[in-house]
């Protein structure tokens, strides 16, 4: 192997591989066009298969990963090239329509797969590059928080842990961007409303200037976010930007693992890092896979993101991204043409020929939305943004973007069709069992040789290089729950794609009972259609045995979909959520400070508002309920927290322990910014968090247990629906009308 | 395909009629027999009034024996009687036998002619072989095809009985049966419209006819004159369907057959007064009575340039349509053909979807009874389909029975007589499908014709012993909307092979227009240049179009075509001679062939050798290869009487086909020829070395020297055809190609992170 690497470096040098690859993608090209019997596909399917699984076995390094990408893109290529030239067959208008629409629907699949394989062949996993020892070469950096209508405790945490980065302080401002106090929401015509934002500004400019950072604000709302940032660019000057959202609390090293990369490459515009949330979403939080599965959004920001950033491709996420200030300037600042202003902007300045970097470590915690309203909002926000980058500023089309930069962003704009494809697989195998339109023409025979590897080639695939952050089938349940409601917005920024407009996610609210969301009608439909297709599919079996082909594989098909389903059912009974303020699980060391004794105590969990403490139970009669002490963490990750003052909440026993509950009374805003600080501050402390729910449960794992969340919750939706249509009041209602989303 | 037909008024373009026509002043000269020495089989005229004879074997075509089963069934035959005659008494010598265990009394043979029964005979236990002459009235005959049924009513016992009892049989012997008629010939109409009906497939002797070239020199035929009497031959041929025909050659008119007189107008005038010579503008068809003898033809096939007039001939070779009713008419022109172009029996097009009705299914088909037959359906396949194959047809079938079936009721499909599929037709409450899949392998199906049955067998729900048993409910229809699905297939054709050009005349007709086959016409002389006419429209038959673009000639045509040579061995060049498998250098001799035990097709294996070996598909590559059964021996005879074809790859063109027909002398050689038309020999033509005489009747064939890939003739298709073949060795190259294309995807991404990260 490394002869031969030695010998490809060789010929590399006169061009030669780039040759030899493309004549190599020939060759495998012209396969395609031999015809191959079918005894011959079903050995390449299955010779095919098997090797993907002693790969699959075999240790993993980048060698045996592109191998077993190309091998599985080739049985899916191969799949695709007879899916169009063999399986499109004129019966009736009605059957081809809907048999091209299938077979658009399952290209949109294979192109995003694709493109998938692409991005990801060999994902970068890039390190912070050192600093200069002389601090006098760092470069000064703005750090701005744009909000507009988020809570003060929010925004004095993020506030606090930006003044608490560690990073020389006369190099750092943080601009606190307040589009919620503008003049224009001062002097709306509303008088309550103009008093709230009054009110509003007030306080704010007295946080900053308490906390010694700058409020920041302008006379129009608008652009929105990106309107909002570019005014504080306007009243500020630090060579490098660090952009925050308003509940996105950085950890104490954000700038030293993200600035070498701009000293060290002066093209760089962009360094990237993930967004953590400290929460479930709610998704995660009804079917109660929170801490059990890794979360959704890990599958960009632990792999894609380092796939984009191996083709130079990695792009602004809106918040947790350093840049440069010149370069932004250049193009006029964060540009607002579109919904999605992070990805527009970075999209524009890849096409100047700048470089963005991404660092795969979470360096800031936030909040994921609490309600499947909030949620559903913000993912109909990014499939309008992305669209309309799809619709006005193509990628494919855009000057001066590399070739590999041109398929990442098309990846990453086009993947927002699945609405479409999602909603044609929900509703394909009614064409046949219900009307028997015939929209897939195949035998049994080729349907094995052919779409058997390639379905099963993509499963591996998708375990392959996501199974440790996207259990399979997750995908699924996510964009189902999220295209019925995005369909219809896609549709009309096609129809007007200037039309969209910014709508801010919702953070940080508080259910205090359960209850059905009123998302929750289109899925009836949809599973009532899937279970009367599979009862269609049963009595034809019986009584219309002549297809029983073609009806075993469009009820398998309605069967996949009920169970995807009952997910979605049970993803949309709301669960309460009492606390404002996630808490993450530790064993840190630390001691209780009672009068002169120093009680040794574990904190079990922390989070901003206080803290679990485990204590011997030998110490009951010494802790009084209400009454203040003094907690002293052990240094944590590299953080010295010093001393906070802690009142208990409550007192109860988990087998013999003693566990008290705290809340941390903090007495100065140099305390508050110090408890911010041991609680959010390290990087460290996340990146042990994700690590240990990633991991791969594989195919099977995946699908029982989210059968078994599927089932159990949807019943409980179901019972919940029963009861409450017996029980249902006016009040009621109203609640749950007052969570539904903004847009849809 | 269509002739563009215009009107007698003067259309000014396409197919003209024109009014009577007169004779010439000048009686052209008439020979009894055409210029070179023809045998009296080839040449004899029929007499104006003789007795004619045809085994019923011709109108059975296959080869196994007639049986009748059941206590009732029927036997078709269609009597074809040509407008062409004037029968004046007609009889059948029909020989059969019937099981011994009949019952006499009530055991009856029904022979029944267009719905009038001719003769009735007892089935008798006792001499159950009989030979019996029935008169076929001449009043119940009619032009055309006459239905000829034979019927038996066959019973065992008085009492009750098994209907489907095996013992229940009658067989009749086509070989021994025949017709016979006492014929006068009709004087002909001079109407170009009625020309089909003229040179008629229905005619019980073999048609023959005189091509004539008034100006021919003495140095033979020119190449336009050969060409011409080619496609005029093919088109003959083509009207008679599969009946032989005989041709001759003349440069007058030859008596007792009709003549075809062919060249430029002004050549013609003997045949046609100064008159009808200036009003010729183009391209121009005429038919007259031979003077002299008003029961045959003379055809003027003629133009004012060569090109006129191989348009002329071109549009006599292509008329399927009856002309219009006049004695001649003028082509303007013939519409561009697609290249893909058949008058009949053309291939299937893959992938491709066809309704049973364009298989010749013209209406849904009820069959109702016992055992009272089958669906049939003539499909044709590529003649390079490979044998590989692993894909399979769909039927998507349409069909109802009746209520009421015994559950082993089924139906059953063969394909060319080998059983293939069955469905039950075992609802007892009746059923009917819309769109039934059935899987028909490839590999079940052969170059060129197809015969598809579709057999329903109904057992009625109550036959115990002495029963009423009720056969009415026993219905199938099927449907003419069925879909005949053709996959894409695979075209592979391993050559040479006799076997294939009997079936398809492949791969001289890889082409339909002949673009790609040259003939090598080895000598000048007549019953040469007869011989390669009548083997092209043989070909023409088989292949059912005209090879109009094939390039004939004299002398060796080096390029690269396919090459078909006709000529007496010493006309042969040697050229072509000294790369024939076989050593036929040493004039009119012949080496002689040791037959040879075939070896194994394959050694034993082992259980992974047998999963190897079915993925690999060996069995049907074991299939379609023909192994070598002789080897030459150095002794060597004179030919003497016989005829020889030989096939081989093309001395001029790597991977294209050759085929050598060759005898002692030339007409040796036309007899030769004219002798294969006869099924028996065409149809057993195998191997790529086959030697026949007539008398005594005679056929051998063998196998001997290379084989090749048609047309995988350079190394790109040579590895194609390699993978093909061996599906392992496909699989491994592919994935090796992948796992290098890996490593050097690998090579490049390196190289882009090292980038990236500086």
């Amino acid at each position: 192997m490394d002869s031969l690497q030695a010998s490809l470096e060789r010929l590399d040098q006169k061009g030669a591989v780039r040759a030899l690859a493309i004549g190599l993608i020939v060759a495998v090209m012209l396969f395609f066009a031999s015809n191959v019997t079918t005894q011959t596909q079903l050995a390449i399917g299955v010779v095919g298969i098997l090797t993907l699984a002693v790969l699959k076995f075999v240790k993993r390094n980048e060698n045996t990963r592109v191998i077993f990408l190309s091998i599985a893109s080739f049985l899916s290529l191969d799949y695709v090239f007879w899916r169009t030239f063999t399986t499109l067959t004129y019966y009736d208008l009605v059957s081809f329509t809907c048999a091209i629409l299938l077979y658009m629907a399952e290209m949109y699949g294979f192109i995003v797969y694709g493109l998938s394989i692409f991005v990801n062949i060999d994902p970068l996993d890039r390190k912070p590059a050192p600093m200069p020892e002389n601090e006098d070469e760092w470069p000064t950096v703005d750090v701005l928080i744009p909000t507009y209508n988020e809570e003060k405790e929010i925004l004095e945490i993020t506030l606090l842990a930006a003044l608490a980065i560690d990073y020389p302080k006369e190099k750092v401002n943080v601009y606190l961007c307040d589009d919620g106090g503008t003049d224009q929401r001062c002097n709306q015509s509303d008088p309550v409303k103009a008093a709230q934002a009054r009110e509003r500004r007030r306080m704010l400019k007295e946080l900053c200037e308490e906390a010694g950072a700058y409020y920041c604000t302008r006379a129009r709302n608008v652009h929105a976010k990106a309107g909002n940032l570019n005014n504080a660019m306007e009243h500020s000057s630090g060579e490098l930007i660090l952009i925050l959202d308003a509940d996105h609390i950085p950890t104490v090293d954000f700038l030293k693992n993200t600035v070498g990369w701009f000293l060290k490459d002066p093209k760089m515009f962009l360094v990237q890092t993930p967004h953590f949330f400290t929460n479930p979403d709610p998704i995660e939080k009804n079917l109660k896979t929170w801490r059990k599965m890794p979360s959704e959004n890990e599958m960009f920001y632990r792999v894609i993101q380092k796939g984009l950033d191996s083709w130079n491709a990695a792009f602004f996420c809106g918040s947790a991204a350093v840049l440069r200030r010149v370069y932004l300037q250049k193009v006029g600042g964060v540009v607002g043409e579109t919904i999605t202003e992070d990805a527009e902007t970075a999209l524009t300045l890849h096409a100047l020929g700048y470089n963005s970097a991404y660092i795969d470590r979470p360096m800031v915690s936030g909040l994921s939305p609490e309600t499947l309203g909030g949620f559903i909002t913000q993912r109909i926000r990014w499939a309008q943004g992305m669209i309309q980058i799809f619709l006005l500023k193509n990628p494919l089309l855009s000057r001066g973007l590399s070739f590999p930069q041109r398929l990442c962003y098309f990846s990453s704009s086009f993947f927002w069709f699945f609405p479409f494809a999602r909603l044609t697989f929900s509703l394909a195998p009614l064409a046949f069992l219900f009307f028997s339109l015939k929209i897939y023409d195949s035998n049994f025979i080729d349907f094995l040789a052919f779409a058997g590897p390639h379905l099963i080639s993509a499963f591996m695939v998708q375990a392959y290089m996501f199974g440790k952050v996207r259990w399979s089938f997750v995908s699924e349940l996510y964009e189902l729950m999220q295209s019925v409601y995005c369909f219809p917005a896609i549709v009309k920024v096609f129809l007007n794609p200037r039309a969209p407009s910014f709508n801010v996610t919702a953070k940080g609210e508080i259910l205090n009972r359960d209850f059905i969301s009123p998302l929750a009608k289109p899925f009836y439909v949809l599973l009532v259609l899937n279970l009367l297709a599979i009862f269609a599919g049963t009595y034809r079996t019986i009584f219309d045995p002549v297809h029983e082909f073609a009806i075993g594989i469009t009820m398998f098909w309605a069967f996949f979909n009920v169970f995807i389903l009952l997910a979605c059912l049970g993803a949309l009974l709301e669960r309460r959520q009492m606390r404002s303020t996630a808490r993450m699980a530790t064993t840190i060391q630390g001691r209780l400070l009672v009068g002169d004794r120093r009680i040794p105590v574990e904190i079990s969990d922390l989070s901003n508002g206080g803290a679990a403490l485990a204590i011997d139970a030998a110490y009951e009669s010494q802790l009084r309920p209400d009454h203040l002490f003094q907690l002293e963490p052990d240094r944590d990750f590299g953080i010295d927290p010093g001393v906070f003052n802690v009142e208990i909440r409550n007192l109860r026993y988990r087998d013999r322990t003693l566990m008290i509950g705290t809340r941390f009374k903090h007495q100065s805003l140099e305390e508050m910014k110090r408890k911010i600080a041991f609680v959010n501050g390290s990087s460290e402390r996340w990146m042990q968090f994700q690590l240990r729910r990633e991991k791969s449960i594989g195919v099977w794992g995946s699908f029982i247990y989210l059968l078994g969340a599927g089932v159990r919750f949807s019943i409980e939706h179901l019972g919940l629906g029963l009861l409450g249509s017996m029980r249902r009041d006016r009040s009621n209602r109203a609640f749950a009308e007052s969570n539904a989303p903004a847009n849809p | 395909m269509a002739l563009v037909i215009g009107t007698n008024a003067g259309a000014q373009t396409g197919l003209r009629s024109v009014g009577p026509i007169s004779q010439p002043a000048a009686v052209p000269p008439i020979t009894t027999a055409p210029a070179p020495a023809a045998t009296p089989a080839q040449t004899a005229a029929p007499a104006s009034s003789g007795t004619l004879r045809m085994p019923l074997r011709q109108l059975v075509g296959a080869k196994e024996p007639i049986y009748l089963m059941t206590a009732q069934s029927t036997y078709t035959v269609f009597l074809p009687v040509s407008a062409r005659y004037n029968v004046r008494s007609a009889k059948m010598h029909l020989a059969f036998t019937n099981s011994i265990a009949l019952l006499s009394e009530r055991s009856v043979l029904r022979v029944v002619l267009n719905d009038k029964v001719i003769g009735q005979f007892y089935l008798t236990r006792n001499q159950p072989d009989h030979a019996v002459d029935i008169e076929l009235p001449a009043k119940y005959l009619k032009v055309g095809s006459n239905q000829l049924q034979f019927i038996v009513s066959q019973h065992y016992t008085l009492e009750c009985e098994d209907p489907a009892a095996p013992e229940l049989w009658t067989q009749i012997h086509p070989d021994e049966s025949y017709f016979e008629a006492v014929v006068s010939w009709n004087k002909i109409i001079p109407n170009l419209g009625l020309l089909r009906d003229m040179i008629d497939e229905k005619l019980w002797d073999t048609y023959a006819y005189n091509v004539c070239f008034p100006n021919t020199t003495s140095g033979g035929l020119s190449p336009s004159q050969l060409s011409w009497g080619s496609i005029i031959s093919q088109g003959v041929a083509l009207n008679l369907t599969y009946r032989p025909l005989r041709v001759t050659t003349s440069n007058s008119l030859v008596a007792g057959v009709d003549n075809v007189v062919v060249g430029q107008h002004n050549e013609l005038t003997q045949y046609l007064t100064a008159a009808e010579i200036g009003a010729i503008g183009g391209s121009f068809i005429a038919i007259k009575p031979m003077p002299g003898d008003p029961t045959r033809f003379l055809l003027i096939i003629t133009g004012r340039t060569e090109e006129e007039v191989s348009q002329a001939a071109y549009a006599f070779s292509l008329i399927n349509f009856p002309l219009p009713d006049s004695q001649y008419a003028q082509i303007d022109k013939i519409p561009p053909l697609e290249k893909e172009f058949w008058i009949r029996n053309a291939p299937v097009r893959d992938p491709g979807i066809y309704s049973f009705r364009q298989l010749g299914m013209e209406k849904n088909q009820s069959i109702q009874g016992w055992n009272t037959g089958s669906v049939q359906l003539e499909t044709y396949m590529p003649g390079d389909l490979s044998q590989d194959d692993g894909s399979n047809i769909e039927l998507r079938l349409h069909f109802a029975y009746g209520a009421a079936f015994r559950q082993d009721s089924v139906l059953n499909m063969f394909v060319n007589r080998e059983f293939q599929y069955a469905i039950r037709l075992d609802d007892q409450r009746g059923g009917s499908a819309y769109g039934y899949k059935v899987y028909l392998p490839v590999k079940a199906f052969q170059p060129g014709r197809n015969l598809v049955e579709i057999s329903p067998k109904m057992v009625p729900l109550v036959t115990d012993h002495c029963t009423m048993i009720q056969s009415e409910n026993l219905w199938f229809t099927l449907y003419r909307d069925s879909d005949f699905v053709v996959p894409r297939l695979q075209k592979k054709a391993r050559l040479p092979s006799l076997n294939l050009f009997s079936q398809t005349a492949f791969p001289f007709t890889s082409t339909p227009d002949g673009t790609d086959l040259a003939v090598l016409v080895a000598s000048r002389d007549n019953s040469t240049v007869c011989a390669a006419w009548t083997l092209l429209g043989k070909m023409a038959q088989i292949s059912g179009s005209v090879l109009a673009r094939a390039e004939l000639g004299f002398v060796p045509p080096k390029n690269k075509k396919d090459l078909l040579i006709v000529g007496a061995l010493d006309t042969i060049p040697a050229e072509v001679l000294t790369t024939s498998p076989i050593n036929l250098q040493q004039l009119g001799r012949l080496r002689y062939l040791m037959q040879v035990s075939p070896t194994p097709e394959a050694t034993a294996i082992g259980p992974i050798e047998e999963i190897l070996e079915k993925l690999r598909g060996v069995p049907a590559e074991r299939a379609e290869r023909e192994q070598p059964t002789t080897i030459e021996m150095q002794v060597t005879a004179d030919l003497l009487e016989d005829t020889v074809a030989i096939a081989y790859e093309s001395p001029f063109a790597r991977a294209r086909g050759a085929l050598l027909v060759t005898a002692r002398d030339s007409l040796t050689l036309l007899n030769g020829i004219n002798n294969l038309q006869d099924r028996l020999f065409w149809d057993n033509l195998a191997g790529n070395l086959a030697v026949w005489n007539k008398t005594p009747r005679s056929l051998a064939t063998a196998r001997i020297g290379p084989e090749f890939i048609y047309k995988v003739d350079n190394p790109i298709k040579r590895t194609q055809n390699s993978f093909n073949s061996n599906p392992i060795l496909f699989v491994a190259v592919t994935f090796l190609t992948i796992g290098i294309l890996a490593v050097v995807l690998l090579q490049l991404l390196k190289k882009r992170d090292k980038k990236q990260l500086q």
